[in-house]
């Protein structure tokens, strides 16, 4: 038995001795590398590498001619490139430079025509000074005269000897109209009232200078618009139009400001039906007022001397409810009855402010341009007091 | 739809026939001055009754809005009491003035409380006072 258990032992122990062996040869196999060496042989050997080595520069020379035959021209290429854009860039270059030196030059030639220009311009504020002072001395003695005439009169009422039997007075009712207290002293006389009719005046007449409000009086003034139409051309007229304006007429850029006022349902064409479809399209109904509100000025020549405006009214304007800025030119002049009137015109688009010009099946119909008018006349009710100015 | 349509065209047809009706910018402004009347001298007996201001002229008229007068004549024929108001502005917030006194009439001209007021002419019924400084043309109105 035990015999049999130690052969078997053995046979297990050769086996996987065998095995083990396979294993390492197999694991090792790639890195054994044998070398067989006969010291015979060996300096006809030693020479065949160097066949090959120098083959291979043989070949490598001819790769590296073939190779400077092929990029030569490349070169040669890139070469003459690389100059042209130098050249092209310099040549940019230059001319920018040249177009830099004939703007520098068109600089200066117009900074000397602004030079000449503001001197121009500071000659001519010159003489608009000076012309203005004139107009200021001037006015300032005609005023002086102005004055002196009533201080005679007064002085000649006071003469005794000269002095005709006192005229009733007119009995005055209200206190506004007491006259005023004498003047304390012979240096100070006071102004003559002025009377018409017997209604003393304010004392201080219209002046074209100075903040003032004007009230605009219906009884003068008109508003209308020209339409043009298939049929015939048309205007619509009406004088109920109010509103007062803040201005210092001979400073009118000054903010001014104020409104006009119409009365959408008062235009009038001169056609009853037609005047029906007007206000329709206008919805009088909902927007009885088209209004013009102002808000600033420009554009203004003022002749003082002749108390005259032209000027650009800048405004909002209102119709059917529709607001839209609009400059409307204007021309303000004073009247013999120290009353300031305006004219001016615009043209408007109707469909700019939602109105759809009116049309008879297609065949009548009526431009969508129509031209603004007004014509008005304001009354003067006397200067802005300053602090009612300022807290504008 | 068809009686709108021939009216159409009887308006289109017609539409030669229509002058324009377009304000001219020369006519746009309201004139001041009255149609054409031919003023002639008044009597005391004219003034008599009330008068409202129609239109004021000349360079005191910007201070006057508004002019009532109202003469009442007397037994000499020739004048008698007056009494007026005026709305007066310019000097901040228009103001009512009222006056009264004797009012006469003598070679066409009237004098208030004795002293040369205004030369005064009629036409119909209406007044227009005439002094350097301007002109008010009044209108009989009624009193109620």
């Amino acid at each position: 038995m035990a015999g049999k258990l130690l052969a078997g032992v053995g046979v297990a122990a050769l086996v996987l001795f065998g095995a083990s062996g396979l294993i390492a040869l197999g694991v090792v196999r790639d890195r054994i590398t044998l070398v067989a060496q006969d010291s015979g042989q060996s300096s006809a050997r030693e020479a065949e590498p160097v066949q090959l080595l120098a083959a291979d520069v043989a070949a490598l020379r001819a790769d590296l001619v073939a190779l400077s035959e092929a990029l030569g021209p490349q070169l040669e290429q890139l070469h003459s490139a690389l100059e042209d854009s130098a050249d092209e860039r310099a040549q940019s270059q230059q001319a920018g430079i040249e177009k830099l030196a004939g703007a520098l030059a068109s600089t200066n030639t117009r900074v000397d025509a602004l030079a000449a220009a503001i001197a121009d311009q500071g000659t001519q504020v010159n003489a608009a000074f000076e012309q203005l002072r004139v107009a200021l001395e001037s006015r300032a003695e005609a005023d002086l005269a102005a004055v002196s005439a009533p201080i005679a009169a007064v002085t000649a009422l006071v003469e005794p000897e000269v002095q005709p039997q006192a005229p009733a007075q007119p009995v005055l009712d209200d206190v506004a109209a007491v006259e005023p207290a004498p003047a304390e002293t012979a240096e100070t006389p006071p102004p003559a009232q002025r009377k018409f009719l017997s209604f003393k005046l304010p004392s201080k007449s219209f002046s074209f200078s100075g903040r003032q409000r004007l009230a605009i009086l219906p009884s003068l003034s008109r508003v209308g618009f020209d339409a043009k139409s298939t049929l015939h051309d048309f205007s619509g007229v009406t004088q109920k139009v109010e509103g007062e304006l803040e201005v210092d007429l001979a400073q009118p850029t000054l903010e001014p400001s104020g409104s006009v006022v119409v009365d959408a349902r008062s235009l009038d064409t001169g056609m009853a039906d037609r005047d029906e479809g007007m206000r329709e399209h206008l919805d009088v109904q909902r927007h009885a007022q088209l209004r013009f509100t102002w808000t600033g000025l420009r554009d203004a020549e003022v002749d003082l001397a002749n108390q005259r405006v032209r000027a650009v009214a800048v405004g909002r304007l209102s119709i059917k409810g529709v607001e839209r800025e609009v400059a409307l030119p204007v021309q303000v002049s004073v009247d013999s009855s120290q009353r300031v009137g305006i004219e001016g015109e615009l043209k408007v688009r109707m469909r700019d402010f939602g109105v759809e010009p009116p049309s008879q099946l297609g065949m009548i119909r009526v431009e969508n341009e129509i031209r603004l008018w007004l014509s008005l006349r304001a009354r003067s009710l006397g200067a802005v007091k300053a602090e009612a100015s300022d807290a504008k | 739809m068809r009686s709108e349509a021939l009216g159409v065209l009887l308006a289109l047809s017609a539409g030669s026939c229509i002058a324009p009706s377009v304000v001219s910018s020369s006519g746009r402004a309201v004139q001041e001055a009255p149609e054409a009347v031919s003023w002639t001298p008044a009597s005391a007996d004219d003034l008599v009754g009330l008068f409202e201001s129609v239109a004021i002229e000349g360079p005191d008229a910007q201070a006057l809005a508004r002019v009532l007068y109202h003469f009442t004549l007397d037994g000499d024929a020739t004048g008698g009491v007056y009494t007026g108001a005026a709305l007066v502005v310019g000097d901040g917030a228009p103001q009512f003035q009222t006056l009264g006194g004797t009012w006469r009439v003598a070679d066409g001209r009237l004098e208030l409380d004795g002293v040369d007021a205004a030369r005064v002419l009629i036409a119909g019924e209406r007044l227009r006072l005439e002094s350097e400084d301007g002109a008010i043309v009044l209108r009989k109105a009624a009193l109620h």
